[in-house]
């Protein structure tokens, strides 16, 4: 693939990543290796070899992109992001009971402790649409022995 | 699941944002399966799709408290992502078509098992025999796996693709059950072995009975 070629595929790639809108991680300005291409765009997450990163778009798809052919300010950034995941990881799994509300956050989701909140959390509210609710039954306990 | 699933980034924000969770530990329940009781400081061991049944399942339910989808065993990371991004388009679909919603349910479950590879005689057949079905898929998975051979790999294959099977036809035969009503008798899903896998320390698999 010739060089103009490989910078229209990325031209495109990012193109479609100007579109993310995902919770957790920040809006910020993503450019190429060559700098010649930037795009606002949010992190979901890097791959478990760390060769790709994906972002999440505002249809809710996820595209991937080579951290190859990113700024070295993007990998920096993505260097930086590993280490505060790991060690926001590590602190979620400490169980943290939530001021409102029957729940509790464990590995960074609020569960409902009971059905009863749960489908009363799921019902059509002002703010928002409602929501379906993923009960998830396990031998054990999530925060301990499992 | 908690250590690889629940971890991976894309899976929790979909999980924060688009659906309310809920979190039911099963122990003491007669239709669990067995566990050597993991810390969450182990190492994840391997497992393979669908493994655990008994042990682990994802209902997802209306606000009104009914199952529309369920996905049994472990998922990994894609695989849980897939289940979630099915039960949402599943979940705004039914929001559309209350009226219609049981039929459409079945329908949606009925085309997924076709496009997984499974004929119409398996996925409607009104039994729950799990031998049955075990042979029936064990035989396809001998003629798809003919030239690897691998006994182990196509043991677990067939194990995962047995639990696919199972629960597709939970929601063809059981659409928008009443959670209530499935509690009564969890075995609908989770089907009416006598023993289930369990993974063990080292990471591996080993036989354990239900009800433990």
């Amino acid at each position: 693939m010739t060089k103009y070629k490989r910078s229209i595929v990325l031209f495109l790639g990012l193109a479609v990543l100007a579109t993310c809108s995902p919770a957790d991680e920040p809006r910020r300005k993503w450019k190429d290796k060559s700098g010649e291409y930037e795009v606002e765009a949010k992190l979901v997450s890097i791959s478990s070899d760390g060769k790709t990163v994906s972002i999440e778009l505002r249809d809710r798809q996820f595209v991937d992109v080579p951290i190859e052919r990113l700024s070295s300010d993007d990998r920096r950034y993505l260097l930086r992001h590993k280490r505060l995941e790991s060690r926001r990881v590590a602190a979620d799994r400490r169980p943290q009971e939530l001021q409102e509300g029957r729940t509790v956050k464990l590995y960074g989701i609020n569960w409902h402790q009971t059905l009863e909140s749960a489908l009363a959390a799921g019902q059509p509210s002002k703010v928002g649409t409602d929501k379906p609710i993923m009960c998830f039954r396990v031998l054990g306990d999530l925060a301990g022995f499992m | 699941m908690r250590t690889v699933s629940f971890s991976s980034p894309a899976v929790r924000t979909m999980l924060q944002n688009d659906f309310v969770c809920q979190l039911i530990n099963t122990k003491g329940d007669p239709t669990s399966g067995a566990s050597v009781g993991h810390a969450p400081s182990d190492a994840a061991g391997l497992c393979t799709r669908g493994i655990g049944k008994q042990n682990v399942q994802c209902l997802f339910l209306t606000p009104s408290g009914e199952i529309f989808h369920a996905a049994s065993g472990y998922r990994g990371p894609e695989d849980l992502r897939s289940e979630l991004e099915f039960a949402l388009t599943l979940y705004r679909a039914v929001r559309k078509q209350p009226a219609n919603a049981s039929q459409l349910v079945r329908d949606v479950h009925i085309q997924r098992l076709r496009n997984q590879g499974f004929s119409d005689d398996v996925i409607t057949r009104s039994d729950s025999s799990g031998m049955l079905m075990a042979m029936r898929t064990a035989r396809d998975f001998a003629e798809l796996n003919r030239s690897t051979g691998n006994p182990v790999s196509q043991a677990f294959a067939i194990k995962g693709r047995n639990s696919e099977l199972s629960d597709g036809r939970f929601s063809v035969h059981y659409p928008m059950i009443p959670m209530q009503k499935f509690l009564e008798d969890p075995r609908i899903l989770v089907g009416h072995e006598s023993s289930a896998f369990q993974s063990v320390g080292n990471g591996g698999a080993s036989g354990g009975p239900i009800g433990r």
